[in-house]
């Protein structure tokens, strides 16, 4: 029995624990004007937010097409797989696990389990990587399926963005609160959760948007994973690992992850936030 | 004309028993004509310097609202005209000032309810019921206010009905004791004193029963007489003209002008001729002494070097009709395209939010944060109750929340709530800058007690810097100010006063602290220019490297700059 994970890009699995875990990655599109990027592979994420304010078309994400899925769980099962958990962003966010789904029909060899997890980025990639630690550990598909049912509830992101021009020109405000504030200066702050983004509150600076996002966390108890996660702005990645501090105790913390476009391309460029899951 | 001549003369005979609708209304009328007629004292008299807000133009027209609601088929039903002044006052009702005068039109209205006439012992008592429903009106009262000269007033009039039976005494007797009471109110109210005027509202009301006992002696008569008759005039042809808007949006004679003729052996009916022959929309009327003028000219110096060659001219307004068409037909309207900025509650089950603003800026910095309909302030800032309602109605929303942004709008915003059934809540925001950080607290599915006390919390979070020019010389709370320098106020209180922008807006910075603040947002208004206020913004952030600094059009009338700091 060998079980094995895989995710789409926009997980934000960071590549060398990807690598150790054996954690297979699909690329997802970008597609800015008429270019189409590899998420990861042709595009690397920093190239993508410096120039993201210079982009006159909005980038739109894609998707791939099932039979790119069905090439990788198939590579997977070349190389042993008898079980394969995929985990994707939230299926009410996206068509990405749909795809996957679509791919799996047509695979042989090895039994394919969906996990919708109802996050995005960090969110989805923290489920993976404790799926993936799991099977590692030599648990059945039904304990990790049981555990994955368990810590989605207890996932969460909380971030603060930097400017709401992208929320609201990618058109996605169906997202959040209407009201958000384009005229005045205001650093909202979102939290994803059972498959939603929603604004939350609305913090005038990103002096006091940080502390506020550290005590959103500490809200919710002690925690078992945790992982900071920006675009394009580290200098405010690591102002907020300094008010985080205290959050993260050993072996629950993960390397600063750079937001994957496909995120970052509608919640802008200076993004930064915490994702969790909670003990 | 028989019946009005005997009315009249009863009123002024040796003793006056009873009053009438009909008399009511010329008493009322006369208070109002009074007022108008010394309605800038009464603004001369704010304790605050600041150019809106204005007592005397809030009560003043308050009180025309309450007697354009007089009609004709209340008749001669004292009960019925007091109920009906005591509806236009309350819904015209503007400023707090204005509030309370409407609340005492309510008492009094409420004193004489179901009477054909009323004696003496009525009006006492109607007086006493005009009190209490003030100072029920108000949540904290204060004496040396409105409040204490019509308490006084009612206990007078108790006193005077011991004594005589005659209205006239009542009055008089009323009238003195409110002027001695008005006299007292610089030693109730320290700042008052320190100000060195009376109480402007309490001033108000005194020129109202100082009108109405005009009236009685028979000074008002012309005066009173002339202005009834040309309200009916203007309406008889403005109903004519009603149909006569202009096709291309160019008006013929744009320029309306009013104003009062006084002069000695005036031949009306002259008047009018030379009059209409300069426009259109003519009213004129008026005796002798006496005329009033109304007429739509393409040059306001012709009609007034006219008047101005007669005798003396008064109580003068012009207005250009086209800039205010232009203005009415381009300005500020609920358009969408404010999807985006989230303009406008679609779900009539969320919270729907009325803010008052005056500023074209401010009013879409409210709009980009989720109010749905922006009250515009005007020129004396002080929308009417009526107004306001009228916004809480034209949301399809069932709650409400309403911001006043400005202490002296709290009292109508109220009044408004308390009109509406549908669930409006007030949260008593006193700048514009508090509203906008009640707005970040604002939660449209929250549940509407909970969020407006959230609101609420959040807008006092805020600090309110304000600059604006000193409409007169006074000292307060250690300040020297002279009229005409710039004022500095900070969350209401005045802090500094000088010659130079530059300076006060210093003083106004460091009263706010700003160096430990994080962001200084700067509404700059009608009256700066943008390169002039980016300059001051640059400046200001030079000074202040730690502190964010935020710069936006206000748009607002007076006030050079809003601050908000937080």
């Amino acid at each position: 029995m060998t079980i094995r994970v895989l995710v789409d890009s926009t997980c934000d699995v960071p590549p060398a624990l990807a690598e150790e875990l054996g954690i297979a990655i699909v690329p997802v599109y970008i597609n800015v004007g008429d270019q189409s990027y590899l998420d990861g592979v042709d595009l690397t994420r920093h190239e993508f937010y410096e120039d993201l304010p210079g982009y006159n078309a909005f980038p739109t994400t894609a998707a791939p097409a099932p039979a790119v899925f069905t090439a990788a769980y198939q590579a997977l099962v070349d190389e042993g797989a008898t079980e394969i958990i995929s985990v994707h962003l939230a299926t009410k966010l996206s068509n990405t696990l749909n795809a996957a789904r679509l791919g799996s029909f047509d695979v042989e060899g090895a039994e394919i389990m969906m996990w919708d997890s109802e996050q995005l980025a960090l969110g989805s990639g923290l489920q993976a990587i404790v799926a993936a630690e799991a099977a590692a550990d030599g648990k059945s598909v039904p304990e990790i399926m049981a555990m994955l049912h368990e810590k989605r509830e207890k996932t969460r992101i909380f971030a603060m963005l930097d400017t709401l021009e992208f929320l609201r020109r990618s058109g996605r405000v169906s997202w959040a609160e209407f009201g958000l504030g384009t005229i005045m200066r205001i650093k909202p702050i979102v939290q994803v959760y059972a498959g939603e983004v929603t604004v939350i509150e609305k913090v005038r600076t990103s002096k006091r948007a940080l502390p506020r996002l550290v005590q959103l966390v500490e809200s919710y108890g002690p925690i078992d994973r945790i992982g900071i996660e920006y675009a394009g702005n580290l200098e405010t990645a690591e102002r907020l690992r300094q008010e985080a501090q205290h959050l993260f105790t050993p072996g629950s913390e993960i390397n600063f992850m750079e937001l994957t476009p496909a995120i970052g391309s509608h919640a802008g460029p200076g993004v930064v936030g915490l994702g969790f899951i909670a003990k | 004309m028989t019946q009005h001549s005997y009315s009249d003369a009863t009123v002024r005979s040796e003793k006056w028993l009873r009053c009438n609708g009909w008399q009511l209304k010329k008493l009322t009328n006369a208070g109002l004509v009074w007022l108008e007629q010394n309605h800038q004292h009464v603004n001369s008299l704010n304790v605050f310097p600041v150019p809106d807000g204005d007592t005397g133009t809030n009560m003043l027209l308050t009180m025309r609202s309450a007697v354009a609601r007089i009609s004709d088929s209340s008749g001669n039903h004292v009960g019925n005209v007091a109920a009906e002044i005591s509806q236009g006052a309350l819904m015209g009702a503007r400023g707090n000032s204005g509030v309370i005068l409407s609340q005492i039109w309510r008492g009094l209205a409420k004193g004489l309810k179901g009477k054909e006439i009323f004696d003496a012992h009525d009006l006492a008592e109607a007086f006493q019921q005009a009190s209490d429903t003030a100072y029920n009106g108000v949540m904290r009262p204060v004496e040396g206010t409105i409040l204490t000269v019509i308490r006084e007033g009612a206990e007078e009039a108790a006193a005077a009905v011991k004594r005589s039976r005659d209205l006239r005494f009542v009055l008089e007797k009323v009238l003195a004791r409110s002027k001695d009471a008005l006299a007292r109110t610089p030693d109730m109210l320290p700042v008052l004193k320190q100000a060195g005027v009376v109480d402007s509202g309490g001033q108000g009301l005194v020129y109202i029963f100082e009108g109405m006992l005009r009236y009685v002696s028979g000074q008002m008569h012309e005066l009173s007489e002339i202005e009834g008759q040309y309200r009916e005039e203007m309406e008889r042809m403005e109903t004519a003209q009603e149909l006569a808007a202009p096709e291309d949006g160019q008006i013929e004679n744009p320029y309306d002008v009013q104003f009062i003729l006084m002069g000695d052996n005036l031949n009306v009916i002259e008047v009018r001729q030379r009059i209409d022959a300069m426009g259109d929309s003519t009213v004129v009327v008026g005796d002798e002494q006496t005329i009033k003028v109304h007429i739509h000219v393409k040059d306001p110096g012709e009609p007034l070097a006219y008047g101005v060659s007669l005798g003396k001219i008064t109580d003068v307004v012009v207005e250009n009709m086209q800039l205010q068409m232009e203005e009415f037909i381009n300005g500020p309207a609920q358009t969408n395209g404010g999807n985006r900025l989230g303009m406008g509650t679609v779900d009539a089950g969320q919270i729907g939010v009325v803010a008052v603003a005056a500023g074209d800026g401010l009013a879409e910095v409210f709009k980009s944060l989720g109010v749905s309909h922006i009250v515009n302030g005007g020129q004396t800032n002080n929308p009417s109750t009526e107004e306001i309602f009228q916004a809480i109605q034209d949301l399809p929303n069932d709650k409400v929340i309403v911001l006043p942004n400005n202490k002296n709008i709290q009292l109508a915003a109220e009044a408004a709530s308390n009109l509406s059934p549908k669930s409006v809540a007030v949260v008593p925001t006193k700048t514009i800058p508090q509203g906008f950080g009640a707005m970040l607290a604002f939660r449209p599915d929250g549940d509407l007690e909970h969020t407006t006390m959230e609101m609420d919390e959040a807008a006092q979070q805020v600090l309110t810097g304000q600059l604006t020019r000193a409409t007169r010389s006074v000292t307060i709370d250690d300040v020297d100010v002279q009229e005409g320098h710039i004022i500095g106020l900070v969350d209401g209180r005045l802090c500094s006063s000088g010659p130079e922008i530059e300076a006060v807006l210093h003083d106004v910075l460091e009263s706010m602290d700003a160096a430990n603040r994080e962001i200084v947002s700067i509404y700059y208004g009608a009256d700066v220019d943008e390169e002039e206020a980016t300059a001051v913004a640059e400046k200001i952030e030079s000074i202040y490297e730690d502190v964010e600094v935020e710069l936006l059009p206000g748009g607002q009338p007076h006030y050079f700059y809003i601050l908000g700091a937080e």
